[in-house]
């Protein structure tokens, strides 16, 4: 009799062990995602989606007031640079492609060209990247119809810096 | 109707996140919603002529229930890899 209780007392504190396992693998799972959320806060992954929005939001609210679509203008927002069979175009160098944040369009003709960024982020690699583009043939965007909406040569993107 | 955007690769390169880290979320990103019948014909252009740094998730590269993800759980997902795919499977199921 004393023996089968001690087995039972045995077998009981086994399971017992395997349960505690079980519960801290789920309360680890559970810890895990949060710790990871909060990992992408401390490492700024979400602050630097905010204040990309609210910069390009600014950007934004100013270009609706200066091209109103009342006159006709169209604010195309994450246009690739395409050729005139509006296929996306590399660049020769890198082999990447290259996508405005905002391009104003009118009667068919780009008017205004703007990257949005912040004070301090180097975008010189971006320029070139672009000019070589556009000397390979890159030299339209898609606008909302469809239809295609030419750069005149002498119009580059503007690199317009927020904090 | 406006273009809404979830991320940009730029937003977090520019802030001085490695890029090579920051095109492994974007690539994997892209792939799960082609793998899960999320992307629109112009997301599955831009999947077609690869992920660089140019990348931008928004609403024109996704169909309706791709846009419903995104709206709910993106930020979740903000920095998911390879390794988050049976979550990010699991809360689709949810859509």
């Amino acid at each position: 009799m004393f023996t089968e209780i001690k087995e039972t007392i045995s077998t009981l504190a086994e399971l017992s062990k395997g349960y505690e396992t079980l519960s801290n693998r789920e309360l680890n799972k559970s810890l895990d995602c949060i710790s990871r959320s909060l990992d992408n806060f401390q490492e700024g992954i979400l602050p630097n989606k905010e204040e990309g929005l609210r910069r390009e939001a600014e950007v934004e609210e100013e270009l609706e007031k200066k091209y109103p679509e009342s006159e006709g203008y169209e604010i195309i927002s994450e246009a690739y640079l395409r050729d005139s069979e509006g296929k996306i175009v590399r660049d020769p160098e890198t082999g990447e492609a290259r996508r405005i944040d905002f391009v104003v369009v009118k009667d068919g003709q780009v008017v205004d060209s703007i990257e949005v960024t912040s004070e301090t982020a180097d975008k010189t690699g971006q320029t070139a990247k672009e000019e070589r583009i556009r000397e390979a043939g890159g030299n339209y965007v898609r606008t909302s119809d469809g239809s295609l909406a030419e750069f005149p040569n002498d119009l580059h993107t503007t690199i317009e810096r927020r904090k | 109707m406006k273009t809404l955007v979830y991320d940009k690769a730029s937003w977090h390169i520019d802030a001085g996140e490695p890029a090579d880290r920051v095109l492994a979320h974007f690539k994997f990103i892209m792939n799960w919603c082609n793998q899960n019948n999320l992307l629109s014909d112009e997301g599955e252009e831009i999947l077609e002529f690869g992920i660089d740094d140019s990348i931008s998730i928004h609403s024109r590269l996704l169909n309706e229930r791709g846009n419903m993800f995104m709206k709910k759980f993106y930020d979740t997902f903000i920095s998911a890899n390879i390794e988050n795919r049976s979550e990010m499977d699991e809360m689709l199921k949810t859509i």
